[in-house]
């Protein structure tokens, strides 16, 4: 079900006038399994505009991969949507039937993998698995030669690779090689989940910052899917913390690592090691995310949550926004300003 | 301690080098390691970091060169005198979920390398609750008749380290010991880390890819690139004013978890081509922005620059 009156709300907004290109709104995704139905993505929310890049921010378990998984039509054999819409540019694409999908998928919503070693066929030279998916959008022999050496220098690399199987190339360059499939036929939005992860740090960097720049260059919109804050506060514009299945908190990357209004978005900011910053005691959030088949009532934080108050463990925090376009699911949200500095400290977390 | 004894350092690695094939891993390395001095050993996939951990443990057998622990040249110790080594220098696992058997309990876990060390069975019981303690989980029935598959990601890397620590080692080296945890029980971790280190007096090696957590756990900082070290020196020098171009590149590119940071482009060249060949020259000259004649005809090496800091590049940067 699409909700338009929340939609158009947020596009008339001042500052908010570029284009929405994504709405996903309660989407439900839960696994059959055999100890029961999993709900790994519980009524999730969020928004991207057009070349916009967001990042969704959570740890193993809090259904970010679940939910992007389900933009692009992809899932397990045993994951279903069960409720909630996807608008990408203006249509439901949760109605659409598998031959529609396959028609949006690479043309106009492309998928980057977190290991580009399991995306790329190992059997296949670079230059066979380029022209599989060029040709889906029609691009062949001359043509699909002029395009791939185009888009190998996008990414930063020679034609030489083009001839080359998959284990040839170096961590940094099969994630260069995913990114240029990606971009082939020229999609709208593009997902990257964990496009960075198994990289050293100087090759996570060169990575980021081509995809970046691309990015900006192509006006592309762009879903970055990490565990890692720091990732996303060096390239996105906006983020969506999710814990438990659940958006906590969403906003400009500015206000939500700045002037985080989630407890859970605060602990993760102060849980990080910093380089730049004096090696005082990191403050761990104490306790690990629930069960999964056994989700606490009320807020999915509140056990965890040193600002929990009787209410939390009652009733579940809808996601409301506390400043312009920056959401937060936490009853307490309004007192934010008051609970940062207490949140820094480890006794606060200790309790 | 007498005099003597403190003079000696605990590890000194002599023109340490492993070569696999044509591969050379480790190339080289002479480092010294003081009592109840923790050193990270920073690098990227490929740099030899894991190797030089699986020497200092003699889990592998160098190619030249030799590791003298305590005076004593570790590749020469049998028998009794070697099963004393394995007790007093442990490695602590990257990934705890293949660390422990998924088939013991938390006790049996903790029990093996106390048997193995022929600790009398009366002895046990109190080593297990004092390990458990030390990582902060609490040395009840309730933990110690626990399977691996009923904890948490965060318990068992605690349950790793209690295991690590029981036979009260001189010496660990830690493998990349949270690349596999979630951040919000990572922090846990690494202030159990610093808690160890601080009450044990151990001496560490933690071998990351990861400048910030290293900083946040050791005083001094070795980086190795391809085989060799390029820069060592206390870790806050090593941060504040790097010498090396590779630990340059390797510090600006590290992002920190806030909006206001360094975007400017990583003084550096992207490997691309052919490497350059090891034997002769530096073998960063092909990403260095300063690479000059010397740089490839002339190998540097490692020469103080500061105290206690150390760098193997030509340049006085």
């Amino acid at each position: 079900m699409v909700t338009p009156a929340i939609a158009s709300e947020l596009v008339s907004r001042p500052g908010y006038d570029v284009p929405m290109l994504l709405s996903v709104r309660d989407l439900r995704v839960s696994y059959r399994t055999p100890s029961g139905e999993v709900h790994a993505v519980d009524g999730v929310s969020f928004d991207v505009r057009q070349a916009e890049m967001v990042g969704l921010v959570g740890e193993s378990g809090c259904g970010k991969t679940t939910a992007a998984r389900a933009l692009t039509g992809v899932m397990a054999g045993n994951a279903r949507v069960t409720a909630g819409s996807i608008a990408f540019t203006g249509h439901d694409i949760l109605k659409y039937s598998a031959e529609e999908m396959r028609a949006l998928r690479w043309r106009e919503i492309a998928f980057v993998p977190q290991s580009a070693m399991n995306s790329l066929d190992p059997v296949y030279r670079v230059e066979q698995q380029m022209r599989e998916v060029l040709a889906r959008g029609g691009i062949r022999g001359r043509a699909a030669g002029d395009r791939m050496a185009e888009l190998l220098d996008m990414v930063g690399l020679g034609t030489d690779v083009l001839r080359l199987f998959p284990h040839q190339l170096s961590g940094g360059m099969r994630q260069r090689v995913a990114i240029a499939l990606a971009l082939a036929l020229d999609p709208l939005l593009v997902v990257a989940d964990e496009p960075v992860t198994a990289l050293d740090v100087i090759v996570q960097r060169e990575v980021l910052d081509t995809l970046r720049d691309l990015q900006k260059r192509l006006r592309l919109a762009v879903i970055m899917i990490t565990h890692d804050i720091s990732v996303v506060a060096y390239c996105c514009d906006s983020i969506v913390v999710m814990y438990a299945g659940q958006v906590v908190e969403s906003g400009p990357s500015g206000a939500v690592l700045g002037t985080p209004a989630h407890p859970y978005t605060m602990g993760l900011c102060n849980a990080f090691p910093d380089v730049e910053r004096a090696a005082d005691l990191l403050v761990p959030i104490q306790g690990s995310p629930p069960d999964l088949l056994d989700m606490p009532p009320g807020c999915r934080f509140a056990p965890r949550c040193p600002f929990a108050i009787e209410r939390c463990s009652i009733d579940a925090p809808p996601l409301v926004e506390t400043s312009d376009g920056h959401r937060a699911a936490c009853w307490r949200a309004s007192e934010a300003s008051t609970l940062r500095p207490l949140a820094t400290e480890a006794a606060t977390w200790m309790r | 301690m007498d005099a003597m004894t403190d003079t000696i350092p605990l590890i000194e690695a002599r023109g340490l080098s492993k070569y696999f094939a044509s591969t050379r891993a480790v190339d080289g390395l002479d480092f010294r390691l003081a009592r109840n001095e923790t050193v990270g050993l920073l690098g990227e996939s490929g740099s030899g970091k894991t190797t030089t951990g699986r020497l200092l443990l003699r889990l592998t057998e160098p190619t030249s060169g030799e590791i003298r622990f305590d005076g004593t040249d570790i590749a020469a110790l049998r028998g009794p005198a070697l099963r004393s080594f394995r007790a007093r220098a442990q490695l602590v696992f990257q990934n705890p979920f293949d660390a422990l058997n998924p088939r013991f309990t938390v006790r049996q876990s903790l029990a093996e390398p106390l048997r193995n060390a022929r600790v009398p069975r009366s002895e046990r019981e109190s080593k297990m609750r004092e390990s458990l303690d030390r990582v902060h989980l609490p040395g009840t029935a309730a933990t110690l008749e626990k399977y691996p598959h009923q904890l948490s990601g965060g318990q068992l890397q605690r349950v790793v380290l209690a295991r690590a620590l029981i036979l009260d080692p001189d010496f660990i080296v830690a493998d990349e010991p949270v690349s596999m945890l979630d951040v919000s029980v990572r922090a846990g971790i690494l202030n159990v880390l610093r808690e160890v280190r601080d009450a044990l007096g151990l001496t560490a090696i933690y071998i990351s890819h990861d400048v910030a957590l290293v900083r946040y756990v050791c005083a001094r900082t070795m980086v190795m690139y391809r085989g060799k070290i390029v820069e060592d020196g206390p870790t806050s020098d090593l941060i504040r004013s790097p010498r090396h171009p590779y630990t340059v590149a390797l510090i600006g590119a590290v992002p920190v978890p806030r909006v206001e940071q360094n975007r400017e482009p990583i003084p550096l060249r992207r490997a691309t081509g052919p490497r350059p060949d090891l034997a002769i020259g530096c073998r960063f000259r092909d990403r260095c922005l300063h690479a000059h004649d010397r740089c490839v005809v002339e190998e540097p090496a490692l020469r103080v620059v500061a105290r206690d800091h150390r760098t193997a590049c030509h340049l006085d940067l």
